[in-house]
């Protein structure tokens, strides 16, 4: 890899000059008071002359010193006790105060600032005194909307990420053998803390496959592991867990948080998109062959442009395209257009750079060198794409599951449609859409099955309509290029200066209107923008993308990134706890090819990873580190949503590892899945679980994902929507999770499979109750825990023998009462749940006796606890 | 992050405050506001389909004459909805004026028109987009794109809840749930304590309220018991890990609520004439009738924000029959509402907020040889009112042109609704903020006027 050995200074600053000598007031208003303006005040009295407030203007000494309406000086130059602007901003009335957001007040510092600026006679010095003050620089980029917004200097520390990647020496430091130690450590002892130990076998492996695989180890695993005496045990652990399919599987659940991923369009009609499906099957291939992360980063901007005769480059470009998007009678085209647009640079900018974009889609960016102008210059990278669903022939590795089963039960439901549809003849008017409407999505179903990638091209702008999922490639492509101009204020109706494609300018070397170079220039054809653009993105000197990524990885394992704020590399987000550590990483991935599994194995084979949550000090921590940002002890964690999920169906034997194919349907809260949704003009087909059970106990990543529906069960475990990328899951403790882990279906079903399970391996039920703690704890039970389990067994079987269960049907149809839109009056329209005659069910407790059932009890009650829900 | 997502989650109450130290203090505990207001929480009745203005509380008379004549829009973008040969349509309903201040209300509130004097309308307000889920999500959320916290989200973020089982922000939503779905009362970005709970109007009120069986029910009490147990031991090996205590409080507060819920949901108990002022039992007002009474039982019970969804109102074709039928489903319901709650000495401090995502053309397409008439969607002038604590009730507010195609008197976007519906709850739109994707975020997006003249 290219180091960059040349101090940024003398790319940042305008040519040095020994001229002019700042004063410290000087420097007081340069470095604090005019940013304070700029990113306080002018927003409503500066830069756009249509949105000054209370007719003051804080651009110029001899405006800001006047004053607005009120007719008061707002600043008597060398007595701040006299000048308005104090008052206002020491939020003397909470009522006038500026700036109106409390949020934005200033802090007591700031306020100091300015009144001893007053004080001193409030000078407006010119920017040039700067030139010789290393502290701050002037960052160069492609334009700016206004002369201020271009001479403005930040703080080195504010600009990090655009500066180059620094490949830091390890710091000495004693006992420690791997890098990432020696960089933790050396923090550690500088804030004199001790660290904890190491975490015992069994922890580390449920850390090791939770973190991998997002699976629990089962009790056979973690024996294996525990007995393994020899000296490389654990690293032959992380090797088999890169190894497996499972692998692929968890990486792309993380991948799809980010890249917003669903296999349905949002907004009015909420369509199927019935082959994004390839997409994330196309994200677990990668992951699984370890794909350089380089190269993946390309076929999902570019891939149709490097190579389209390669069915994954096509399928790669669905990433383009996943966020919510719908044209219909009702959207202009001119909107939906734009809503793609900024979208796409939205998932650019926060999928591999790290760089929330939006904030510079109406101005220059406040806090960060992001100019509108660049914001605009890479909309241009994309202006020419067009969406389209290509023949993309399936490929040997791709599966299309339960294919004939269920294009049957899809043209079973058509069957029944046209049914329908002669009952009401009588009423067209009322059921008439209705019937059409669902006729769309199921046309839509059966399209899961054909050879098409949900992907792009380029070409001239193509009205694409919603109503249809299989929109080829139009046969003649005008040359023409789309003009993209700046949109003054975000507006459509005001398009201003024209763009022409272009990169992050901010970003260190990327400036290519100072001085183009092969590495940030964007030939402004038809073909090859996004292509120069990912080259651009994925290059070894581009300052963010590969800290953007190591950063994801080192999430993943310790909770929090270095970075905290994943999706955020800005002034704003959060500051690395350990830059040097970052950047060595960062280095250290390229270096090593790009290699993702490698990083893994590299984190996880540092003595920081396999820490123990236990620290032998806690009251120390709590003054000087309350945050664990130093890592003196492994963090907790409460598993994922998916992993409960999966782990459960692992537990109890029913998993089917089978990968990939068109999205399955699991059993999901019925209450949910039954509940009528309006969609434009009519009613959502109602959602039915898959027929068979083994597609529905495949893998939560393999779940057909509508945006419209989700389960509870997994949402109140923090499982984020699709609409906005998610960099990080929250995990907050809310009372719906104890409702969906003690009375979801899901639960019982589990908790009965398990019973079953265990009850057919032996009569003898101390024995039964020592595998139940095995399966979902991984350990054996004490003997106190052993005693209070059968007793409860005990009063269960009593309680279940006195109680038999009640048969429960399967629901088979359901009646929605409709208001006509045509005219005003009430119907019903029945749809049958066609998948039900066909329906295999889970095991119901009608069909064991008392004591699997009583077994079940405990079981769910495992399934509760804490022990089961909590990482250490 | 996000949501936006379907149904139910989150809410209420994390773990109980009493049992566990202050870090995991209520979120939901009621907090002060930050001006003086009248109002202490809010029902917002929203009007799904986009309600006509035109036939409802703003007459257009030119109109009559005009019917059928050929209309030209003048607009650069447009969609295909709005493109084709347009013809203006008058109202088939007709208007008088009531009460004191002389409110004009079409023919089919019968029940609204005695309490017009309760009532501030307000013709001003335009929006943006003329299609249902991006409106909806902007009068929702204050935000076109799908994401934003909802309206009740902010106000329970900013005044917490009065009582503690309860959400703090509860949806009311038709069996069929409205366009957008539950994005329309996500926490967006906010913690997910703040998200609306839809609370159903047939089977679970609240999702995985209860065991799937009554046998399971029966069980759950030892199981319970036994889970406790667990528990504890576990956490006393980690007494370091303050979440296994606010999740093991989590669980007792469940209990509570799995007991409470459905006795507050269930409507029995109310006498024949309460029902009977809000049309429960009568077929086109039953629905409707049974929201706006629970409505009302939730927010006597400390719930901070109501939102009562009644849909069915894009009337493209057909306005005559479509729309009269939704305006008797919705009349006996909304007015019982106000009647109740001031014989309760509720109004006076509870804010009512009726809207819907936008108004309707004076002009329509021509389908079916004239015969179906009806109106499309306009995003410049809609139906919408506030009655309650701190409204200048008796009002009229503001005014649309002479065909009520524009709003032109005190015209304000949904943002300044928006921060006059906060400014009425005792917030600030501008102190209301939260910081996420880089900056702090409000309801108003980047800052809105309030309409004083909707203020007492």
């Amino acid at each position: 890899m290219k180091l960059f050995i040349i101090s940024f200074l003398l790319l940042f600053c305008a040519s040095l000059s020994a001229e002019n000598k700042a004063s410290e007031i000087d420097l007081l208003f340069l470095k604090k008071i005019k940013p304070l303006l700029e990113v306080k005040c002018w927003g409503c009295h500066g830069e756009d002359p249509k949105k000054i407030k209370g007719e003051y203007i804080m651009l110029d000494r001899e405006k800001m010193l006047k004053g607005g309406e009120s007719g008061k000086a707002a600043i008597v130059p060398g007595d701040a006790s006299k000048s308005y602007i104090m008052s206002l901003i020491k939020r003397e009335d909470e009522d006038d105060a500026m700036p109106p957001k409390e949020a934005d007040k200033l802090t007591s510092a700031q306020v100091g600032w300015v009144e001893d600026w007053i004080n001193a006679g409030a000078p407006w010095p010119d920017e040039k005194v700067l030139e010789n003050d290393t502290s701050f620089v002037k960052v160069d980029v492609s334009g700016a909307l206004s002369d201020d917004w271009a001479n403005r200097r930040y703080k080195i520390e504010d600009i990090w990420s655009f500066l180059p990647v620094k490949k830091h020496p390890v710091p000495q430091v004693k006992g420690a053998s791997h890098p990432v130690d020696s960089f933790i450590l050396e923090k550690m002892h500088k804030a004199g803390l001790k660290s904890s130990s190491r975490t015992t076998k069994e922890r580390l492996i449920r850390r090791a496959y939770l973190d991998l695989t997002g699976l629990q180890p089962s009790f056979e695993e973690i024996e294996a592991f525990v007995n393994d005496k020899s000296k490389n045990a654990y690293e032959k652990l992380i090797d088999s867990l890169l190894a497996s399919p499972r692998y692929g599987e968890r990486q792309a659940r993380i991948w799809l948080d980010v890249a917003r991923y669903a296999d349905s369009s949002g907004y009015a009609n909420d369509y199927e998109r019935p082959n994004t499906w390839r997409y994330r099957d196309y994200v677990i291939r990668s992951f699984n062959a370890d794909k350089p992360y380089d190269q993946f980063i390309k076929e999902q901007i570019a891939g149709d442009e490097i190579d389209q005769s390669v069915a994954d480059n096509v399928i790669a470009t669905g990433f383009l395209r996943l966020p919510t998007w719908e044209h219909t009678a009702m959207s202009v085209p001119e909107v939906t257009r734009q809503l793609f647009l900024d979208d796409v640079v939205a998932s650019v900018g926060e999928t591999f750079l790290g760089q929330p974009l939006g904030c510079a889609k109406c101005h220059d960016h406040k806090f960060d060198p992001i100019p509108t102008k660049d914001y605009y210059r890479i909309q241009a990278v994309f202006a020419d794409t067009q969406f389209t669903e290509r023949e993309v022939p399936f490929q040997p590795y791709e599966n299309l599951g339960e294919k004939d089963l269920n294009l049957d039960l899809i043209e079973e439901k058509i069957k029944l449609l046209n049914e329908a549809k002669k009952k009401t003849k009588d009423k067209s008017d009322q059921a008439g859409p209705t019937v059409y409407k669902q006729y769309r999505y199921f046309l839509r179903e059966k399209l899961r099955y054909k050879p098409l990638a949900f992907a792009v091209y380029n070409g001239p702008f193509r009205l694409y309509d919603s109503n249809k999922a299989d929109q080829k490639i139009p046969k003649k492509l005008k040359n023409k290029l789309a003009t993209v101009s700046i949109l003054t204020g975000g507006s459509i109706e005001s398009p201003g200066e024209k763009v022409t494609p272009g990169v992050l300018s901010a970003v260190h070397g990327s400036n290519d209107v100072a001085k183009p170079t092969s590495f940030n220039s964007i030939p402004n054809k038809l073909k090859g923008k996004r292509l120069a653009f990912a080259n651009w993105v994925a290059s070894p000197e581009n300052t963010l993308t590969a800290r953007v990524i190591v950063n994801r990885i080192w999430q993943q394992h310790f909770s929090k990134g270095i970075v905290a704020t994943p999706n955020s590399f800005g002034k704003m987000g959060a500051k690395p706890t350990h830059p040097e550590l970052l950047d060595f990483l960062a280095t250290w991935f390229v270096e090593n090819g790009w290699s993702i599994k490698k990083l893994h194995k590299f984190i996880m084979l540092s003595q920081t990873y396999q820490k123990s949550y236990e620290h032998p000090d806690r009251n120390s921590l709590a003054g000087k580190d309350p945050d664990n940002k130093l890592l003196a002890f492994f963090p907790v964690r409460r598993q994922e949503a998916e992993m409960i999920y999966d782990s459960l169906l692992k537990m109890t034997g029913e998993l089917n590892l089978e990968m990939g194919g068109p999205g399955i349907f699991p059993e999901i809260n019925w209450e949910v899945a039954v509940q009528s949704r309006l969609v434009m003009g009519s009613l959502a087909p109602v959602y039915q679980p898959s027929v068979l059970k083994k597609e529905r106990h495949r893998r939560q990543i393999y779940a057909f994902v509508k945006r419209s529906i989700s389960d509870p069960l997994l949402e109140v475990f923090n499982k984020p929507g699709t609409e906005l990328s998610c960099g990080r899951r929250d995990e907050t403790t809310i009372t719906p999770q104890a409702f969906s882990l003690f009375n979801a279906e899901f639960m019982h079903n589990r908790s009965l499979a398990l019973a079953k399970r265990l009850t057919t391996q032996t009569n003898d039920e101390s024995k039964r109750i020592k595998s139940l703690y095995q399966a979902v704890y991984g350990r054996q039970p004490s003997e106190k825990e052993l005693a209070v389990s059968l007793k409860h067994l005990n009063k269960m079987k009593a309680y279940h023998l006195k109680n038999p269960p009640v048969k429960k049907e399967l629901i088979t149809f359901v009646d929605a009462d409709l208001v006509s839109e045509k005219n005003g009056e009430a119907f019903t329209w029945r749809q049958e749940l066609n998948n039900m005659r066909r329906y295999e069910r889970d095991l119901m407790p009608w069909q064991v006796d008392e004591s699997v059932r009583a077994l079940s009890e405990l079981c769910l009650v495992l399934f509760n606890s804490n022990e089961f829900l909590y990482v250490y | 992050m996000i949501s936006r997502r379907q149904f139910l989650s989150s809410t209420f109450l994390a773990a109980g405050a009493s049992t566990v130290p202050s870090v995991f203090a209520n979120p939901l505990a009621p907090k002060k506001g930050h001006l003086p207001a009248k109002a202490k929480r809010c029902i917002m009745l929203y009007m799904a389909g986009g309600p006509s203005h035109i036939d409802t509380f703003d007459p257009k008379p030119a109109l009559d004459k005009l019917h059928m004549k050929e209309f030209v829009r003048d607009q650069k973008f447009k969609s295909a909805m709005e493109s084709g040969k347009r013809y203006y349509v008058k109202s088939p309903f007709a208007f008088k004026q009531h009460g004191q201040s002389g409110a004009w209300i079409a023919e089919h509130f019968k029940e609204l028109s005695k309490v017009a004097d309760d009532i501030c309308f307000y013709r001003g307000c335009q929006g943006e987009s003329v299609n249902h889920p991006s409106a909806n999500f902007h009068m929702n959320t204050g935000n076109q794109f799908i994401g934003d916290p909802g309206v009740g989200a902010w106000v329970t973020y900013g005044l917490g809840s009065e009582n503690p089982d309860l959400p703090g922000f509860v949806v009311l939503p038709e069996i069929n749930f409205p366009q957008g779905g539950a994005a329309n009362w996500s926490n967006g970005y906010l913690p997910a304590y703040f998200q609306g709970t839809p609370m159903r109007p047939v089977g679970s009120p609240i999702l995985n309220i209860s065991p799937p069986t009554k046998v399971a029910k029966g069980a759950q009490g030892e199981n319970l018991n036994l889970l406790t147990q667990l528990n504890e031991a576990h956490a006393a090996k980690f007494p370091d890990h303050g979440d296994l205590k606010a999740r093991m409080s989590s669980y007792q507060l469940a209990h509570r609520m799995q007991e409470k819920i459905p006795s507050i949901v269930n409507l029995d108990s109310e006498a024949d004439h309460v029902k009977s002022l809000y049309g429960i039992g009568e077929k086109v007002t039953d629905g409707l009738g049974r929201r706006c009474l629970l409505a009302r039982k939730l927010v006597e019970q400390g719930v901070r924000f109501v939102e009562v969804f009644s849909g069915g109102w894009d009337s493209h074709d057909y306005i005559a029959k479509a729309h009269s039928a939704r305006m008797q489903a919705v009349d006996r319901p909304i007015a019982g509402l106000l009647q109740d709650l001031k014989q309760r000495g509720l109004l006076e401090d509870t804010l009512v907020w009726f809207c819907g995502e936008f108004g309707r053309s004076p002009d329509n397409g021509i389908r079916g040889g004239g015969a179906k008439v009806g109106r499309d969607h306009n995003a410049h002038a809609m139906p919408m009112w506030f009655a309650g604590g701190g409204v200048k009730a008796g009002h009229t507010i503001g005014a649309t042109d002479e065909i009520g195609h524009k709003a032109v008197d005190v015209v304000r976007p949904i943002k300044d609704v928006h921060k006059t519906v906060l400014h009425l709850m005792g917030l600030d739109d501008n102190r209301l903020t939260y910081f996420h994707g880089g900056r702090n975020k409000q309801l108003s997006q980047i800052g809105a006027d309030t309409i004083k003249e909707l203020l007492a």
